[in-house]
């Protein structure tokens, strides 16, 4: 990446701006929150947002708003579609002479319950119209605002509050949906997955999204103290962790073709992760051993493939 | 006679299973009783309340307890909180629990009956945590006319219930007896039915769309809210030692850090800083970032505490 | 100029004079014809609007609400259980307070699945804070579509409307069709003028907020129904205007044959057709009888029907839909409306027929004539609801249960 132009080469040259106001009700040392004030840092101040249920849904609890954007909440199913709603109205308006700033941008934020479940159907109708829009997940893994509740996003062996981990069931028993790739089949122009501890990496991302038009798809970490029963100053930190376990690759695809933009030359253990966190506490009873070994296999090969086809 | 009970905490701080504690204990007593959490979508650390009725007739009422008979305050940062509504409804007789060490310049509105406990720090010493449900409800049930029996076994079937084992139990009881004997009893004067708050209907009629179409004009509003209030310890920039690169503020979440003057000096505003501490944690000067305790004083002092 | 019709392509016509400027579109029988018409029309640039082929209703609705709440004029059109499936965003639209219109082709719900014409799926909509016109003929598609912007978009109401039509009879029937000048709609027609459209960067406005308190979730619900409400004298004046610019006079209800009647039946939709004919008829043979039917759905004509049935002696209500565990869905209203009117009829009698397209003819509504006189003669409370099964119908269904059970339940 280091040889594309760029605004963003050091933590420096992060924006000053705020769209956020801060006081809002997310929880302290949310990981969600810090991944998308910084995206909107990069987004900029013409950027219409569509939300559902989530937390993000508690930027606007009324009779307050924490966004200084425009801003509109739909149905839990239905972010892509409104946002096509107003992507074409756009295009109606501007046909009608309305003048709109050249960089108005929709931008669809949804958690991982309405991006990898319950609005998927919707995301890949508006993906496969190669809607122009920006989507950004935070993925808390889980249905953080009900209560912390299994979602496909959930990972292998976490516990839930409707995944326990008891004698007879070591949590999750599902390995994480593949969004990513299930993104890439749509053949959009622009997919990646970001970390808020890397944020230049972050602003980049977004910078290079821009050059495109059509679907800008954004898979973000959000380390959640509350329902990962981790501690909040600890956010950045795990966050860091979950890259360099190779965990959470960052990685990018422009038009399919796919780049990692961080490749680690060698993984940190993925206990070293897991242990940060009380989700997956269970596992360190001894007992757990051979599903931990199958957890770090597992993110080993993904590797192993990176590293054969990537590092030549 | 009902009486009606309103217990004040911020989220996480376990006031449901309080409530929960103490409506079994009333229930073991013989009476009827009734309690129920209420939390909007906000987060640990924002208030929130859980409500208890307990009577020795039909209890005809539900939900939000609008007249409190007493009200317990399970963190005394709240009494200022305007948005935590602790004096809802409250008269000058409502008896009130506040747990703190001392009364002393302590006022909650014009309410006479107060009384106290420190249950945060007996928590600390018991279980190593402030998880504050069985000691506020120890205190709580002493304002009521239930037996230390019947608190002893509602600790007991309330922690189970949560999944506690037997040793964490065998603290929630000590804790719960030790925070009602330590809780000087003072009068609670239930207010008669006929008394609840009065109803008096209005009509709004049709209100023009600019204002009827379920929007907010003022976005951004949402720094009204003054989420300092959530803080239990207090990032502190040494200036002397700070390096001005600015790390801090990339990383603070809630956007409580910014950038100021010519060479861009992280100022961080405390009245919305929510004490995540991963400023402090990030901080890659050592030294430049310290944490302080919240002391209840300095809350008192920036108008936690009235 | 009048052209021979379908009420599919009259709902098309219908938003093509009223130039929206944005269709969201999805197939479904018998509404798909709707769609294919704009979707070409757009495509041959004779109209000049924006069309996107969504994935499912629910997305679809979303999209068309979404782009109303950017200032757009929008417009889509679906049935039965594309209705079922959206009907969460229908809440959400009428929250947005987008005035969006739709036309609905009714059509039952399954299961079992069916194709045929019933009232459910327009019903199941009545409290999602849409206003609804029901359209008899192809004519009355086509002219409700511009006046549900008119009343919509209205300042007092900014409401989302639902425009009914009849599946099969009315969407593939064809019959001869004015379809008035551009110009003259426009005349009739204002632009669309949102407030806080949320394109809108000089005015960012937060849409929807979710509310966590009573009175504050209260007010706006009460502001959907004091715009409800409004909306009643917002027909008046588009129906006078309509009258005025186009030449056709709509009331919310149509009075027919009711001077000195002693009897009426009320209905709505497509099979009104029958039964206004089959009332003419008695009318000949000396019944006293008439007839009302509903255009006007939400908000509910209540003051109208007070004013058309007072005095009567009976009234039957034809309901093309059942409310499982209850009954007639109009029945239920209009027992409501006609509570406290002063003379209201003795005998309210409640007759379902005609689901999923099932036969009404003549004799059935001498039939349900026949009923409500021996009900008012007799003096007794009447059993409601009553069904309109008939022996030919029992003859089909013995022979269907033959084939389907392999023995003989019901014998021919
Ligand atoms: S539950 Fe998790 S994701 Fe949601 S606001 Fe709290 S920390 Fe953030
Ligand atoms: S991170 Fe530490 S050194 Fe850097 S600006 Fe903040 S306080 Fe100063
Ligand atoms: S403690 Fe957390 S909220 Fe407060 S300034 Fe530091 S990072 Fe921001």
């Amino acid at each position: 990446m280091s040889s594309e132009p760029t605004r963003y080469r050091t933590l420096k040259d992060i924006p000053k701006e705020e769209y956020m106001a801060p006081g809002t009700p997310l929880c302290a040392g949310c990981g969600a929150q810090l991944a998308l004030r910084l995206a909107l840092k990069a987004l900029g101040p013409h950027t219409i947002v569509v939300n559902v249920p989530g937390c993000v849904a508690l930027f606007a609890i009324y009779p307050y708003s924490s966004l200084k954007l425009p801003f509109v909440f739909t149905s839990f199913v239905a972010a892509p579609a409104t946002a096509q709603g107003i992507v074409d109205a756009i295009k109606v308006l501007r046909s009608k002479g309305v003048n709109l700033p050249e960089d108005t941008k929709v931008l669809v934020v949804v958690g991982d319950g309405a991006a990898y479940d319950i609005g998927l159907q919707s995301s890949s109708g508006a993906l496969h119209r190669q809607l122009d829009h920006y989507y950004f997940v935070y993925d808390n893994e889980a249905y953080g605002n009900t209560g912390f509740q299994y979602s496909s996003a959930t990972p292998f062996l976490s516990r839930t509050t409707t995944s326990e981990a008891t004698d007879r069931v070591p949590g999750n028993t599902f390995w994480k949906k593949d969004l990513f790739e299930i993104w890439r089949a749509h053949g959009v122009p622009y997919i990646a997955t970001v970390a808020a501890s890397k944020p230049v990496d972050l602003l980049r991302k977004f910078e290079k999204a821009a050059r495109f038009k059509g679907p800008k798809l954004f898979l973000a970490l959000g380390v959640c103290p509350t329902g990962w029963g981790s501690d909040p100053q600890m956010t950045v930190k795990i966050d860091k962790l979950a890259v360099e376990t190779g965990i959470w690759p960052l990685k990018e695809a422009v038009y399919g073709e796919v780049r990692h933009t961080y490749i680690p030359r060698s993984l940190k253990p993925v206990e070293e992760y897991l242990r940060t966190q009380r989700r997956f506490a269970h596992l360190f009873d001894g007992k757990h051993d051979d599903l931990l070994k199958e957890y770090q296999a597992r993110v080993n090969a993904y590797w192993e493939k990176v590293w054969s086809t990537e590092l030549k | 006679m009902i009486i009606r009970v309103r217990l004040h905490g911020r989220g996480g701080q376990a006031m449901k299973t309080a409530g929960r504690v103490v409506g079994t204990a009333a229930f073991l007593e013989g009476f009827r009783a009734q309690d129920s959490p209420m939390y909007g979508p906000e987060r640990r650390g924002a208030p929130v309340a859980s409500f208890l009725r307990i009577s020795d007739e039909e209890i005809a009422e539900r939900g939000y307890v609008w007249s409190p008979d007493i009200i317990a305050i399970a963190d005394p940062t709240l009494i200022g909180d305007p948005r935590a509504n602790v004096l809802d409804g409250a008269r000058q007789s409502t008896a009130a629990f506040v747990n703190i060490p001392t009364l002393d310049g302590i006022r909650v509105g014009d309410l006479t009956r107060l009384t106290n406990y420190d249950v945060t720090r007996a928590a600390i010493r018991l279980l190593g945590r402030a998880v504050l449900s069985s000691g506020v409800a120890g205190a709580v049930v002493k304002l009521l006319p239930i037996s230390r029996q019947s608190l002893e076994e509602a600790v007991k079937i309330e922690m189970e219930d949560i999944g506690l084992k037997e040793r964490e139990i065998d603290l929630n009881v000590k804790l719960a007896l030790e925070c009602f004997e330590g809780t000087p009893r003072v009068p609670v004067e239930p207010l008669p039915t006929e008394e609840l708050q009065q109803f008096r209907a209005v009509e709004l009629g049709w209100q023009p769309p600019e204002v009827s179409i379920g929007l907010i004009r003022n976005v951004g509003n949402g720094v009204e809210k003054m989420t300092g209030s959530w803080r239990v310890s207090r990032p502190v920039i040494d200036y002397s030692k700070c390096t001005r690169c600015g790390v801090c503020f990339d990383y603070c979440p809630e956007a409580a850090i910014t950038l100021a003057g010519p060479d861009n000096r992280p100022v961080i505003d405390y009245d919305h800083c929510k004490g995540c501490l991963i400023c402090y944690n990030e901080c890659p000067v050592k030294g430049a970032i310290t944490v302080e305790e919240e002391g209840l004083a300095e809350k008192v002092a920036s108008g936690g505490v009235v | 100029m009048k052209r021979m019709l379908t009420g599919n392509a009259s709902a098309a016509w219908g938003a093509r004079i009223s130039e929206v400027e944005y269709i969201g579109g999805y197939p479904i029988t018998p509404q798909s014809e709707v769609v294919e018409l704009l979707s070409k029309w757009v495509a041959e640039g004779a109209m000049n609007a924006v069309y996107t082929n969504y994935e499912s209703e629910h997305s679809m609705f979303a999209g068309v609400g979404a782009a109303s709440l950017s200032g757009v004029r929008a417009f889509t059109s679906t049935s039965s259980q594309g209705l079922m499936f959206a009907i969460e965003m229908l809440y959400a639209i009428a929250g947005w307070r987008a005035p969006v219109v739709f036309v609905n082709v009714a059509r039952g719900l399954g299961m079992p699945m069916i194709l045929q014409v019933e009232h459910g799926d327009i019903m199941g909509i009545r409290d999602t804070g849409f206003l609804q016109l029901h359209a008899e003929t192809c004519q009355e598609v086509l002219d409700f579509v511009p006046m549900a912007y008119r009343i919509g978009e209205d300042r007092r109401v900014m409401l989302p409307v639902a425009v009914n039509m009849d599946g099969f009879l009315i969407s593939f029937g064809r019959e001869p069709v004015d379809v008035p000048d551009k110009e003259l709609v426009r005349d009739f027609l204002p632009k669309y003028n949102r407030p806080y459209p949320v394109v809108d960067f000089s005015n960012p406005v937060a849409y929807a907020p979710t509310i966590v308190d009573g009175y504050a979730y209260m007010y706006f619900k009460e502001q959907l129904q004091k715009a409800q409400e409004r909306a009643r004298e917002v027909f008046y004046e588009a129906a006078a205007d309509f009258e005025r610019i186009i030449g056709r006079r709509y009331e919310p209800i149509e009075r027919y044959m009711l001077d000195d009647a002693d009897y009426a039946i009320v209905s709505t939709g497509s099979y009104s057709t029958i039964i206004r004919g089959a009332v003419r008829r008695l009318r000949e043979r000396g019944e006293r009888v008439g007839m009302v039917r509903i255009r006007m759905f939400r908000p509910f004509p209540r003051d109208e029907f007070v004013d058309a049935l007072s005095g009567l002696k009976g009234v039957a209500v034809f309901d093309q839909n059942i409310s499982l565990g209850k009954g007639g869905v109009i029945y239920t209203e209009l027992a409501e409306a006609l509570y406290h009117a002063k003379e209201r009829p003795r005998v309210l009698m409640s007759f379902i027929g005609g689901l999923g397209g099932a036969e009404i003819s003549f004799d059935a509504v001498r039939y349900m004539l026949e009923r409500l006189k021996d009900a008012v003669a007799s003096g007794e409370e009447p059993r409601n609801p009553n069904w309109l099964f008939s022996e030919e119908d029992r003859r089909r269904l013995a022979r269907a249960l033959k084939l389907t059970l392999g023995e003989e339940v019901i014998s021919e």
